[in-house]
């Protein structure tokens, strides 16, 4: 039989982040409150009165045995901690030793939850044993005789009791060690309840991820705020003109190439020296016809191998609170970083990211591209790290800005620039597609049947829209402009939630 | 599996490129496909052709009311669904208008996609790896309706499985493919693939 869809979506749907588990309430259970208190009465009391050589052991135990009730919901987790903690101390263990054993003990124990005993827990076994039936069958199962078989085991015995209990708790341990450890692996030996409580708190369901903010678009739908861009391409082809052009434009607070830009401070780190960058912008000013307010340059290649160094370049990206921080080039920040090494760009990367998260910037670097042309150059860590790769080419005059990857935003079409000479330097401009859309090709026709029989002027996302069979997200795009032009469709709302309605029915049916 | 007609593919591709003449070309073939599938659709033994066509290929049908999803009154519904070719023909000849019915359960189950909020949960589901291989993809009378033919998997009817989505097992029935739905015919994107349902199930 092929595998049940049923069963698989409704697994999915009750995928849902566990209830908030109940506050505990101690007199919710009644029976449960002396029971438990005790036992983190004695744990605490073994705990304080282990010597050198025992401590860590005594309080792994005492840790297993809390956790199995902090699981069975009798004792609060919080509590066990503080408690244990203030003993543990007490007796000169150090706090990174006591995280750990706690830990991995209250983990171990929560893999089996306890609950106090009932209250007939001290009731004397009735005649003829307990009334203990196989639950299926009905059958009193075999293994049960009667109260001679209990007694059979000296469970009277303290010594044995206690020997028992630890090859029980033994195997439990290492049964549980086992399955946590295929979970966290090093981890464990960390701080496992901050750890797996941070891990918690990050839990999201399917519909939880609606709620994970959409990226912030900085530039049209090209440049997203905190993301890791590449721009990449052979040398020459214009990836720096590229990069001062979008800092120029979002420091003055100017659309960017016809696309609209967020505003904000940019930092422009000029590894490549002072020299190149002035004359450029001076032409872009030039050209524009107004200063480059709101970029700062940065003409020194601060490198990422120094830790010192880098640490104060992050320290100054948070204090400028830029939008954009631009990397001119990848080459001159890393002297001494291997590019195929997986561990040196592994660290590059990290250097990044601390630039990202100090500033909720997008980290734009530019990047050589090798001669064998498709990927980046350097290892692959780069390209897995980045949230959008944009691929420079020139030919001629012109510019073509390609989509290699968009991580978590659609793909945006190509862009073609020229490259203009201005003064000693050049800037580059938006070269208009000499052949303007028409909005009656065929699919367009199609499309736009298929969106008025799908929604009609119901505003609809993208996303929406190429549920219907005519319609790609390619001819989407490609045709959004002329039929907005042509008063076909109209757009409202924000880059990352933009709908869009037909005004009118297509005339073409 | 492709749910893109090849066609529409190469039109994109064309266009893409930037070659119009090869455009034009691909182009006009779709429009007259189309046109030729309108005129089939809209012909008057459209849905005694389509009957028979299922029932020739060993997939039970029994009628529904025109335009409507219901089957007649005094009816056994989905439970008179037969492959008899004569009782269809003497079905569709008393009434040609008649929508097509398709029990569920045998062969296939469907899954049924309904709006904004189903075609969300399905790009979900298939993201999730829940959706298996679908061997008939066919828009419904509903905005953003469609259904989706999978190799029978024993289950029952469900509701709501997810938001938008409910599924058409053992005891249920679908509205096929060319029946008319209030205004609009249920249509196939990707015609049920019957000998890779029958190899799914071999």
């Amino acid at each position: 039989m092929p595998e049940s869809f049923l069963e698989h979506a409704r697994a999915l749907r009750g995928h849902q982040p566990a209830a908030p588990r109940e506050p505990f309430d101690p007199a919710r259970t009644g029976r449960g409150v002396g029971y438990a208190q005790a036992a983190l009465d004695q744990e605490v009391e073994r705990v304080r009165a282990a010597t050198e050589g025992t401590r860590n052991h005594t309080l792994n135990r005492a840790a297993f045995a809390l956790g199995q009730l902090v699981a069975g919901g009798e004792l609060e987790r919080g509590t066990v901690l503080t408690e244990l903690t203030t003993a543990a101390r007490a007796i000169g263990l150090g706090d990174a030793e006591i995280g750990a054993t706690l830990a991995s003990g209250l983990a171990s124990g929560g893999l089996s939850p306890r609950r106090a005993p009932a209250p007939h827990w001290n009731q004397p076994t009735p005649p003829g044993g307990w009334d203990i039936r196989d639950r299926d069958t009905g059958r009193e199962t075999s293994q049960v005789k009667g109260a001679e078989t209990v007694s059979e085991t000296d469970d009277t015995d303290p010594a044995h009791v206690r020997y028992l209990a630890d090859v029980e708790f033994e195997l439990r341990r290492l049964r549980a060690r086992t399955r946590a450890e295929l979970l966290f692996a090093d981890e464990l030996a960390a701080d496992l309840p901050v750890f797996l409580a941070t891990l918690r708190d990050m839990l999201v369901d399917t519909y939880g991820l609606d709620d994970i903010a959409e990226p912030v678009p900085l530039v049209g739908d090209i440049l997203y705020r905190d993301s890791l861009v590449w721009l990449i391409g052979r040398p020459g082809s214009g990836k720096s003109f590229i990069a001062l052009d979008l800092a120029g434009s979002i420091g003055a607070k100017e659309t960017w190439q016809g696309l609209a830009t967020q505003g904000g401070g940019v930092l422009y780190l000029a590894a490549e020296g002072a020299a190149g960058v002035k004359q450029r912008v001076r032409a872009w000013e030039s050209a524009t016809g107004h200063a480059m307010t709101g970029v700062h340059f940065l003409p020194v290649p601060v490198q990422a191998a120094d830790p010192g160094a880098w640490a104060a370049l992050v320290a100054l990206v948070a204090e400028l609170g830029v939008v954009l921080v631009v990397v001119d080039t990848q080459a001159r920040v890393t002297v001494g970083m291997e590019e195929n090494s997986a561990t040196d760009m592994g660290t590059f990367v990290e250097r990044l990211e601390e630039l990202r998260r100090a500033s909720g910037a997008c980290v734009l670097v530019v990047h050589h591209q090798g001669r064998s042309g498709e990927h980046m150059r350097g290892s692959t860590a780069l390209e897995g790290a980045a949230n959008t790769v944009i691929r420079v080419t020139k030919d001629e005059d012109e510019i073509t800005l390609e989509c290699v990857k968009q991580k978590d935003a659609p793909e945006f079409d190509k862009i073609h620039l020229r490259l203009v000479k201005h003064g000693l330097s050049a800037i580059v401009s938006l070269m208009f597609d000499e052949t303007p859309m028409r909005t009656d090709t065929l699919a367009i026709k199609r499309m736009m049947i298929d969106w008025w029989n799908s929604h009609e002027t119901d505003w609809v996302s993208v996303s929406t829209l190429i549920e219907s069979p005519n319609i790609s997200k390619a001819t989407f795009h490609r045709a959004k402009k002329p039929l907005e032009n042509a008063h076909l469709i109209e757009a409202r709302g924000e880059a990352n939630a933009r709908r869009y309605r037909m005004i009118r029915k297509p005339d073409h049916e | 599996m492709l749910i893109l007609d090849p066609l529409d593919e190469a039109l994109s591709d064309a266009l893409a490129r930037g070659d119009l003449t090869e455009f034009n070309r691909l182009g006009e073939i779709a429009d007259r496909q189309a046109a030729q599938r309108r005129a089939r659709l809209s012909s008057a033994a459209a849905l005694a052709a389509a009957a028979l066509w299922y029932v020739n290929r060993g997939v039970a049908v029994f009628p529904l009311q025109p335009g409507d999803k219901k089957p007649y009154p005094g009816s056994r519904g989905f439970k008179d669904a037969t492959t008899d070719e004569d009782q269809v023909i003497a079905w569709w000849t008393e009434r040609p208008t008649a929508n097509i019915g398709l029990p569920t359960g045998l062969l296939f189950d469907v899954i049924d996609v309904d709006g904004e909020v189903g075609s969300r949960s399905l790009v979900r589901l298939r993201r999730a790896g829940a959706v298996p291989t679908v061997y008939g993809y066919a828009t419904t009378s509903r905005p953003c309706g469609k259904h989706l033919y999978i190799a029978a998997t024993g289950d029952g009817n469900g509701s709501a499985v997810w938001p938008g989505i409910d599924y058409r097992g053992k005891g249920g029935y679908v509205v096929a493919p060319p029946s008319l739905v209030g205004d609009r015919h249920h249509e196939w994107l990707y015609p049920l693939d019957l000998d890779a349902l029958a190899a799914a199930h071999a």
